[in-house]
């Protein structure tokens, strides 16, 4: 249950469960397109973010520095993603690939439809869970706001499900409340927005329905001060978190006093 | 002999390891996958699957995503 301390900072909150992984933060925050690798980090520490998005790509010969000499292993989970897989084969031969390495057997995975709407393709993403799951893998995947296909995807062993709040990039939000809340309605797996969020109240929306977490990246990376937004992430995830747990008032056509209304 | 690298043709002298070939090119395999003719091939395979003339390997590493 929601317990304040004494300075009212910090409030009690079951930890985000993600299969065999636990998380304090409820942001997840990728690693793509930031300006330099040095703001890279400095963004993901004030995020306080404990999982980071990776893509998986060709190693380039000769180049002597890495992502990865800037991300702490031993304090961030990362998860590889699919990005650029138009197929279930491509997906699947990625998240192997991405396994190999040998840092993480979590995916984040993304089978896309077309360049331009970069929208789930939902028959491959459906065959590529289904294959992922049965190699054993922890299968975060992405998704629309459709809550049909966001449950043949819990159905089909997801441990975790994505769905886009709005286009990958695009910084609108969450467009589509009531899909999310009817996805909530019925999951009985976290259920985490991933694409889609531009500012600080995007988040807390998407916490204040009762998502477990919020994946983000452009919001951070491509923001004027990345480190400033990162906090404001933060901080908007946590707030919204609060606010879900706490029950928000219903919403009421008319108004009603807060001072009594007698007695004067 | 030769093989090809990530798409570019390269030079190794023959009875290469895989392990002796992300060396040779300074490749850190602490933090790469390495697929072989289409199959990928596990770590600990490195330093005992020798490469033969034309193989095809695809070395990949994690780089900045979202």
């Amino acid at each position: 249950m929601l317990e304040a301390d004494k300075k009212g900072n910090m409030m009690e909150d079951k930890k985000l469960k993600i299969g065999k992984y636990e998380f304090t933060s409820r942001l997840f925050v990728g690693t793509g397109k930031y300006s330099t690798m040095e703001a890279m980090a400095e963004a993901l520490e004030a995020s306080g973010t404990e999982v980071v998005t990776v893509a998986v790509r060709r190693v380039k010969i000769n180049e002597t520095t890495s992502l990865l000499d800037f991300i702490d292993t031993k304090k961030y989970v990362i998860l590889p993603n699919t990005a650029g897989c138009y197929s279930a084969d491509e997906a699947i031969r990625v998240a192997r690939l991405a396994r190999e390495v040998g840092m993480s057997d979590m995916v984040k995975l993304e089978v896309l439809a077309d360049e331009r709407t970069l929208l789930p393709d939902p028959i491959e993403t459906l065959k590529a869970t289904q294959t992922l799951v049965k190699e054993g893998f922890t299968v975060l995947v992405y998704t629309s706001d459709d809550p049909i296909v966001a449950r043949r995807l819990e159905d089909a062993g997801a441990t975790c499900v994505m769905p886009a709040g709005s286009p990958i990039g695009s910084g609108q939000g969450v467009l589509n409340k009531n899909n999310i809340r009817i996805i909530l309605e019925s999951a009985k797996v976290p259920i985490i927005v991933d694409p889609g969020v531009g500012t600080a109240s995007d988040v807390a929306i998407a916490m204040e329905l009762g998502c477990e977490g919020v994946l983000l990246n452009s919001g951070i990376a491509l923001a004027k001060d990345p480190v400033r937004m990162a906090k404001a992430m933060k901080l908007a995830c946590e707030s919204g978190r609060l606010a879900y747990l706490s029950g928000r008032i219903p919403r009421r056509l008319y108004a009603k006093a807060s001072s009594p209304e007698k007695d004067f | 002999m030769e093989i090809i690298l990530n798409g570019e043709t390269k030079a190794c002298p023959d009875g290469t390891t895989v392990e002796g070939l992300l060396d040779l090119f300074k490749i850190d395999k602490r933090r790469t996958a390495v697929e072989l003719n289409s199959h990928i091939v596990p770590k600990k395979e490195f330093p005992n699957r020798v490469l033969k003339d034309a193989d095809v390997l695809e070395v990949v590493t994690f780089v900045g995503g979202g």
